[in-house]
């Protein structure tokens, strides 16, 4: 009963990632190489790592529905539906889904390597998403696409992906004892 | 800081619509503006848009902030548009009238600049009635009209939630870089990359902590008040729909209709002047 069903605290936590991912989504570190460090996807990962893959993805397609009906909480303070079917509206479309892969493989961590793959999964499927639409809507080929949108972002991706990692494996134990989530 | 959900209390017909029928509403309008390039009817939804605008008694410069970042994204849209696809217009419309050579394979046409002005035409038409929505719907009326639409209590709560929590995370961010700051972290260009990073982490750890710590005190307060026993639950801030509600709801139906009957009329998505 307690697993099928959304518990107050499911609610709040849910609530709270929703909102910190709001915050980070506005924080950006610049790099050297000239394509900033940007914390939207980072807090993406952290979300599927800390709350698991249903309330990760929960979490996600509520900030994704806040910011589709116009709430400022994307990046640069930005929201509105024109985002959602603008050229990168395929990052922010596949946010649940990176969250929710991300979070089966912290699921399955104690296998070995499955954290690392599903990792690698989410994070592909963002980008897949991302330039599928990319290049349907700008009449783009693949290869354009991919040069404009995932090349200049794989540095930063990887930097990202572990330290969400290192931070959110240590976040996930300590609050997974706390709200006894199993 | 800025405001989230930026509410604007007025006395006006928008105000009294229930967030169920401004979000079908506002849907179906986008939806009708992405679906068709006929530019008559993209201004004819623009002028409808600002004139529900001054209706709403909502001012311009109390929506300023989202309104600049808007048209920057408008702005990157387009250049992103023609930096890789120059001759889209060309291709829609079937014929081409260069009217200014720039370099390679980039020239400004007749076509790809009515194809630009539809693009923009599509932003504002749209804009001020996403803008609108969010300014005139109180958040937890807009957490109970997810709730009518067939969406759980419990998630259209955590979406109330979740916009109330948004500013105060936003001043502990604050806060806590301003400690950290105190203490010697540098976050700009002056430190290298490690440094950055290292000064990033010592504000989001606690950050999240801190933000996590909410969970207990919240949860345990709404489970001492029997959040989330019943299957069902009421509203305080919940409207009846009203006559006005309905007929909004059809608009949006009405708008979507028009595209599909301007799709039959032109023979496609696109009106095209240059047949």
């Amino acid at each position: 009963m307690q697993n099928s069903k959304i518990s107050v605290q499911d609610i709040c936590s849910i609530a709270i990632m929703t909102a910190i991912t709001a915050v980070m989504a506005q924080i950006s570190i610049p790099m050297p190489m000239g394509v900033p460090l940007t914390m939207q996807t980072f807090a993406v990962t952290l979300s599927g790592i800390v709350l698991g893959a249903r309330r990760g993805a929960i979490s996600m397609i509520i900030y994704v529905l806040l910011g589709a009906v116009g709430v400022p909480v994307l990046a640069g303070f930005s929201g509105g539906f024109q985002h959602f079917i603008g050229p990168t509206g395929g990052f922010l479309l596949s946010f649940p889904v990176m969250a929710y892969l991300i979070g089966v493989g912290t699921k399955l961590r104690k296998q070995k390597g499955m954290f690392l793959l599903f990792l690698i999964f989410g994070t592909a499927a963002n980008y897949a998403v991302g330039v599928l639409m990319f290049c349907i809507l700008m009449k783009a080929s693949f290869w354009t696409g991919f040069t404009a949108c995932v090349l200049p972002f794989l540095p930063t991706a990887v930097i990202k992906a572990a330290a969400a990692s290192v931070l959110g494996l240590k976040l996930q134990v300590r609050l997974g004892e706390v709200m006894q989530w199993t | 800081m800025i405001q989230l959900f930026n509410y604007i209390d007025r006395i006006s017909p928008i105000h009294r619509l229930t967030g169920a029928a401004k979000l079908a509403c506002m849907l179906c309008w986008v939806l009708a503006a992405m679906i068709t390039f006929d530019t008559h009817y993209l201004i004819l939804l623009t002028v409808c848009a600002l004139a529900l605008f001054r209706v709403s008694k909502i001012r311009v410069g109390e929506v300023k902030v989202i309104l600049v970042f808007s048209l920057v994204f408008l702005f990157l849209n387009n250049l992103l548009i023609y930096l890789f696809s120059p001759e889209h217009g060309v291709s829609i419309y079937g014929t081409r009238t260069e009217l200014l050579h720039l370099i390679g394979r980039y020239s400004i046409t007749a076509q790809q600049l009515l194809y630009h002005a539809n693009v923009i035409l599509k932003y504002t038409a749209t804009i001020p009635v996403v803008i609108l929505f969010v300014s005139t719907t109180q958040p937890s009326e807009f957490a109970a009209s997810l709730n009518k639409l067939g969406v759980s209590y419990r998630i259209s709560y955590s979406v109330s939630l979740a916009l109330r929590y948004i500013p105060d995370v936003m001043d502990e961010f604050h806060s806590i870089s301003m400690a950290q700051q105190a203490r010697g972290v540098e976050l700009s260009g002056k430190e290298s990359i490690i440094k950055r990073l290292k000064g990033a982490t010592a504000i989001l750890m606690p950050l999240i902590l801190s933000s996590m710590d909410r969970i207990e005190v919240v949860s345990n307060a709404m489970e001492l008040r029997c959040f989330g026993k019943e299957p069902k639950r009421t509203w305080y801030r919940e409207r009846k729909f009203t006559g006005l509600d309905y007929g909004t709801i059809a608009l949006g139906f009405g708008l979507i209709g028009i595209s599909f009957v301007l799709q039959a009329v032109n023979g496609g998505r696109y009106w095209n002047p240059f047949l």
